[in-house]
């Protein structure tokens, strides 16, 4: 099987490395150009299955402001950011809303659940 | 008019005012009062709602919301005094504030120490002047990160951002996961202005294309924005005929910098520092106004919000200690001064006793810092990039023959 290459820029720390990730068939066989392990581990976790922090913010109803921010739990696979962001445009929250509060649980089942960031109080 | 008398009071209750406040009751003083502006406490947090906050301070990947509710949940807890909705309108040289709200009206407050944390604001299309129509759908971008994230209004549907700092690349992310279409980040220099995370996770996996060397030259629309015309810059920020082209947008967000916000302490008489904007400080935060203290983006602006926190809590201590009689005097000071590549340095005055965090801009990336005091010299291996806020640890018992010490950076080691 044929070896392919990505290029991608490290984001771990400010030196911004320039990572030349070799795989063959699916299987990362080599990692070039980073500067430290930890540079290693993000271009294998960005090429094999790159995830991302999730956050937004959705309708609330009687709050104080007319938005509340979120997140997921944990962060979410990179091309699923979209459907998230779709899937809470469709809902309307009720104030009041706690800190930690959970929006919505297990979405789209990617077994995360999405939280209030911050309180927000009936106006 | 009500008249009061406090022990500190925090112009400013954003991450910079509140660490303040919690600091100097913390540090045992009673009557600390906190003036804020806006309609809560929290300051700009509140809608930075993406992640990457506390992740020095608390060791924590959190969003802008959930770090500053920690902060207010503690001025709860410890029964700080604030008011919000209140402008501050006049700080005396001899710490009289005048202030303004529509439940205590004008009040008069008489403070023992003052710490400002007013923060700093945008830059707008009047700084530019770019020219052509005035038409709406022109926002800066943290108006435009209010609109969507707090008021849930969207500023318009095809974008284009002027400026590649943080906000913006943070802006254009949103506007497409909210279903609008950015038509691209134009950088006027030929490197990005933001961190090389965002412009990884906000253009690069939107494939929102980002224009290096680029600016806008003309604004189109009668009564909205219809478009804009760009073209190249050279490397003397000089027009290059012939590369001008019309990008049709109904709406322009400027992300081109942020300056410190200083008209209370100019007028009060604090020294600025002219290459900054914002008060020269010491390694307590203290201004040329004995007891007048200020931190967080007023004095200069900070990439991490983690790093205004421990401006915050230096400030309060200081501030604290003080009102208490506590703080000793400031006797031999050291001027800290940029030299070669370096734009500007904080606190620009040091004792050279105790070990001091300092903080710098550099023109150009480098991998070696250099601090030069008389005839002591010392080296600092480490990289340091333009956008980037760097900071070394000064160790003590520097002395520096002609009363400064001079922060310079280099590529190669001098040794
Ligand atoms: S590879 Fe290591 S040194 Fe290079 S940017 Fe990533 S974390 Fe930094």
């Amino acid at each position: 099987m044929r070896e392919k290459t990505r290029e991608l820029t490290c984001v771990v720390c400010p030196m911004s490395c320039r990572a030349r990730v070799v795989f063959e068939g699916g299987e990362v066989i080599a990692v070039k150009g980073v500067g430290c392990p930890r540079g290693e581990a993000y271009a294998r976790g960005e090429v094999m299955a790159p995830v991302r922090d999730f956050f937004t913010t959705v309708r609330v109803r009687g709050g104080k402001f007319s938005m509340l921010p979120v997140r997921t739990t944990m962060p979410v696979p990179k091309e699923r950011v979209m459907d998230i962001a779709v899937e809470l445009s469709k809902i309307t929250v009720e104030a009041p809303v706690k800190l930690g509060q959970v929006i919505m649980r297990d979405i789209l089942n990617l077994n995360v659940d999405v939280i209030a960031t911050r309180a927000l109080d009936v106006v | 008019m009500i008249q009061r008398d406090v022990d500190v009071a925090v112009v400013g209750g954003g991450a910079a005012g509140l660490a303040a406040a919690i600091r100097a009751r913390r540090e045992g003083v009673e009557k600390v009062l906190i003036l804020e502006r806006g309609e809560e406490l929290g300051g700009v947090l509140h809608q930075c709602i993406h992640t990457g906050f506390g992740l020095h301070y608390f060791k924590e990947n959190l969003t802008g919301p959930e770090y500053v509710s920690r902060f207010i949940n503690i001025v709860h807890e410890l029964g700080i005094e604030y008011k919000v909705d209140t402008m501050v309108l006049k700080v005396s040289s001899e710490k009289r504030i005048t202030a303004i709200n529509s439940v205590d009206g004008l009040m008069s407050i008489s403070a023992k120490s003052i710490v400002f944390a007013v923060g700093c604001r945008e830059r707008t299309r009047g700084s530019l002047s770019i020219p052509g129509t005035r038409p709406a759908g022109i926002f800066t971008a943290g108006t435009a990160q209010r609109l969507m994230e707090i008021e849930g209004s969207m500023p318009g549907r095809r974008l284009m951002i002027l400026g590649s700092g943080d906000v913006g690349l943070i802006m254009a992310r949103r506007f497409v996961m909210e279903g609008a279409k950015v038509e691209a980040v134009l950088e006027i220099m030929p490197y990005p202005g933001g961190l090389s995370r965002n412009i990884v996770q906000c253009l690069d996996d939107f494939n929102i294309p980002l224009l290096l060397g680029y600016t806008v030259t003309l604004i189109h629309g009668k009564d909205r924005l219809e478009g804009v015309t760009v073209a190249k810059i050279d490397r003397y920020r000089r027009l290059m005929p012939g590369t001008e082209k019309f990008i049709g947008c109904d709406t322009l967000i400027l992300s081109v910098g942020l300056i410190p916000e200083n008209e209370l302490t100019k007028d009060m008489g604090v020294v600025l520092d002219p290459l900054i904007g914002g008060p020269m400080v010491n390694e307590r935060m203290e201004t040329s106004i004995e007891g007048v203290f200020a931190c967080g983006n007023v004095v200069h602006v900070h990439d991490l919000v983690d790093h205004v926190t421990e401006a915050g809590e230096t400030a309060g201590r200081s501030a604290a200690r003080y009102v208490l009689g506590a703080l000793p005097p400031f006797r031999r000071r050291l001027l800290v001064k940029p030299g070669a590549n370096v734009r500007y340095v904080v606190p620009q005055i040091i004792s050279g006793k105790e070990s001091v965090s300092l903080f710098f801009r550099v023109k150009r990336p480098a991998r070696y810092v250099t601090v030069k005091a008389g005839d002591e010299v010392s080296e600092f291996r480490q990289i340091v990039r333009p956008p980037e806020l760097a900071s070394i640890n000064l160790p003590g018992g520097i002395h520096g023959k002609d009363g400064r010490i001079v922060v310079s950076v280099r590529r190669r080691s001098k040794s």
